[in-house]
């Protein structure tokens, strides 16, 4: 016989005979592997049971499903999905993908920003089978023009462990705002994300609650402590501290919050460029290593308040290495002027800070009468300044005159300049911009080469800053430029 | 016959045969622990397993015994073919042993089997399991396992978005 049951006591009856034993997370975890491939849906249902299932159901499911297997091409490692499969262009690989030879997984491009509704959620449904497949080898992913659920941010970000660099265009933020209303998830780990880059010139009109910068605000805080480059150009305030909404409060609070309490919020952060950047952003954000700094302000109708802008600067001015600023002359002047720390005989004489590291500055160039100002006040806060490089002549007012009269009129400033060619001459002409006093002052090559070397040698620029070797001007998009080199006997 | 006497929780007694005893893994760690602690080289070893009670402890002895002439499924043995060799041994016999119980038997017999290193049992228990899971809607598992969604807020809801991007639509 082998075996013999000796004796058994009696056992204790179980109150609840049909009561479940408490499941060990390793047995658990040896139950769900049984599942097969096939059952995806089954294993996510059990992320949905309670909150132990769901951590070992994503702990196991991690590997085998949740981010794919090795995809079919798992050399794609840059990603980028725009709305619109026609108007391709530019297209460097063929990938065929979900049974579409989409050109266009690698580079899904549209022209019109209004896409149409019908292909639009085609192509966004393309996303998550695109990112199972191959988020997992992802280091960069773009995503723009098209609807995107606010929510599904955290899936999108969990299927893409490797990334490195976000980018958010144009994207048209639908959510529940129910949903909304309670607290933001968490967002997942990604040890590797270094570069966060969101922008949409329409937002507005399409995303009136500013649900846009609420998702992109979002992702900002996740991941401040180990963002370098950061490129808000929303052409939108970061939501404002005191918003009528409770759950757009929330997570600008806790920006500005991480901002003023924290040291590490922005501790990796070299490289900022933010749109309209709001008062609180710029008072209340530590950037201990910011060395590259954009801001845009233009397109505003009223003039911005930019002392905050001036403050950040000098709050900086020991890492600064190259400065970008997009803001309109007559803005900067207005607001520079009244600011103790732009002017040589203030009532706060301490404030004048030097900035010593930067070697660009990059600003409109300045009308005739704000050209002093430049040239005493500003510029000898940049004594290592190298390159100074002034674009979008500013006329708010151009004057009708000659260029005899225009120089008489300014004649112990600095000169203007206003560098052309005839191609950008004439379509200049026929667009009528703001450039139309440039254009029409000096049509003349000739006349334009004359004031260049009337300003290169009366421009007092290369006293105020003896390091620097090159003045640059920049006048449309398409960039007709012209550089001032310093001359040798300027130089010594 | 050289026998052990296995004890459970609530301290029933086993006499097993050793050799059916050493099918599973942690019974013949056991009893070679105690050959080597003994002098005696015939004295009856005990094993008490402070981990299950004797009806399941029955119950693992008993499938044991049916499955004695298998081969013994490695327990290093990588899931992917302990799966496969789980369908192919499950008989007859196993679907009416596994049939009268009820989950929370079941389990119990889950984590007996995993203790005792009886890959064979565990898989097909596993299995049992598994296919309570499958096809089931959410509400059907939580059932099932007699639990309750202990989500707070918008979690629940944050998952089954998370979902959306993991199956086809």
């Amino acid at each position: 016989m082998e075996l013999d049951q000796v004796g058994v006591q009696t056992v204790v009856e179980d109150d609840d005979k049909t009561q479940i034993p408490f499941l060990p997370v390793e047995m658990l975890t040896e139950i769900l592997s049984y599942i097969t491939s096939d059952g995806r849906k089954d294993l996510l249902n059990c992320r949905l049971v309670n909150k132990q299932w769901k951590s070992v159901t994503d702990k196991c499911t991690e590997s085998r499903f949740v981010a794919g297997p090795i995809g079919p091409f798992p050399e794609l490692c840059k990603c980028k999905i725009q709305s619109r499969l026609q108007d391709v262009d530019n297209v460097t690989d063929i990938i065929p993908f979900n049974g579409l030879s989409v050109a266009a997984v690698y580079r899904i491009c549209k022209s019109n920003p209004r896409c149409n509704e019908e292909e639009d959620s085609r192509i966004i449904s393309l996303v998550p089978g695109l990112l199972r497949q191959v988020g997992a080898h992802l280091t960069s992913f773009a995503l723009a023009s098209l609807k995107f659920d606010f929510l599904d941010m955290p899936a999108l970000l969990n299927l893409t462990p490797l990334l490195k660099l976000l980018k958010l265009s144009n994207l048209s933020i639908t959510t529940n705002m129910t949903t909304l209303e309670l607290e933001l998830p968490a967002l997942p780990e990604l040890p590797n994300f270094v570069q966060l880059h969101f922008s949409g010139d329409y937002a507005k009109y399409l995303d009136p609650e500013g649900i846009s910068n609420l998702l992109y605000t979002w992702v900002v805080i996740s991941y401040s402590d180990q963002i370098v480059s950061l490129k808000m150009e929303t052409r939108e305030a970061m939501p404002p501290l005191s918003p009528s909404r409770d759950y757009i409060m929330t997570v600008a609070e806790r920006v500005f919050i991480i901002g003023r309490t924290s040291n590490i919020a922005f501790a990796k952060l070299d490289d900022l460029k933010i749109d309209l950047p709001s008062r609180e952003f710029l008072l209340h954000s530590i950037t201990p290593k910011l060395k590259r700094l954009t801001i845009y302000y233009l397109n505003e109708k009223s003039p911005p308040d930019i002392t905050h802008v001036a403050k950040f600067i000098d709050s900086n001015a020991n890492t600064l290495e190259k400065i970008s600023l997009d803001i309109p002359w007559d803005a900067m002047v207005g607001d520079i002027v009244s600011l103790p720390q732009f002017i040589e005989e203030s009532m706060h004489p301490t404030s004048k800070v030097i900035l010593p590291h930067v070697t660009l500055l990059n600003m409109h160039y300045p009308s005739p009468k704000d050209m002093k100002i430049l040239a005493t006040t500003i510029l000898v806060k940049f004594p290592a300044l190298c390159t100074l490089s002034l674009r979008e002549f500013n006329d708010e007012n151009p004057p009708n005159m000659t260029v005899e009269q225009y120089f008489s009129g300014v004649s112990e400033l600095s000169p203007p300049l206003w560098v052309l060619d005839e191609a950008w001459l004439e379509r200049e002409v026929l667009l009528s911009s703001f450039h139309h006093f440039v254009s029409s002052m000096f049509p003349d090559l000739t006349m334009q080469e004359a004031v260049v070397m009337k300003m290169s040698k009366e421009l007092k620029f290369w006293d105020t800053c003896k390091k620097l070797q090159r003045i640059t001007f920049t006048l449309d998009a398409p960039n007709p430029r012209f550089v001032i080199a310093r001359a040798s006997t300027a130089a010594d | 016959m050289a026998l052990v006497r296995v004890i459970s929780s609530d301290g029933a007694a086993f006499l097993v045969s050793q050799r059916l005893a050493k099918r599973s893994g942690k019974l013949k760690t056991e009893i070679e622990t105690f050959r080597k602690s003994s002098d005696n080289s015939e004295a009856q070893p005990e094993i008490r397993i402070v981990t299950i009670r004797a009806e399941i402890l029955r119950l693992v002895l008993q499938w044991l015994q049916q499955h004695q002439n298998d081969p013994v499924l490695p327990a290093n043995q990588n899931e992917q073919d302990g799966r496969g060799d789980a369908e192919m041994g499950q008989s007859q016999w196993d679907r009416d042993f596994l049939a009268p119980m009820d989950l929370g038997i079941v389990m119990e017999l889950i984590l007996a089997a995993n203790h005792l290193e009886v890959k064979g049992l565990l898989d097909i228990t596993c299995k049992l399991v598994e296919s309570k899971i499958t096809g089931r809607t959410v509400d059907e598992i939580r059932t099932a396992f007699k639990l309750k969604s202990d989500f707070k807020g918008n979690e629940e809801e944050q998952t089954r978005l998370e979902n959306r991007w993991c199956v086809e639509n």
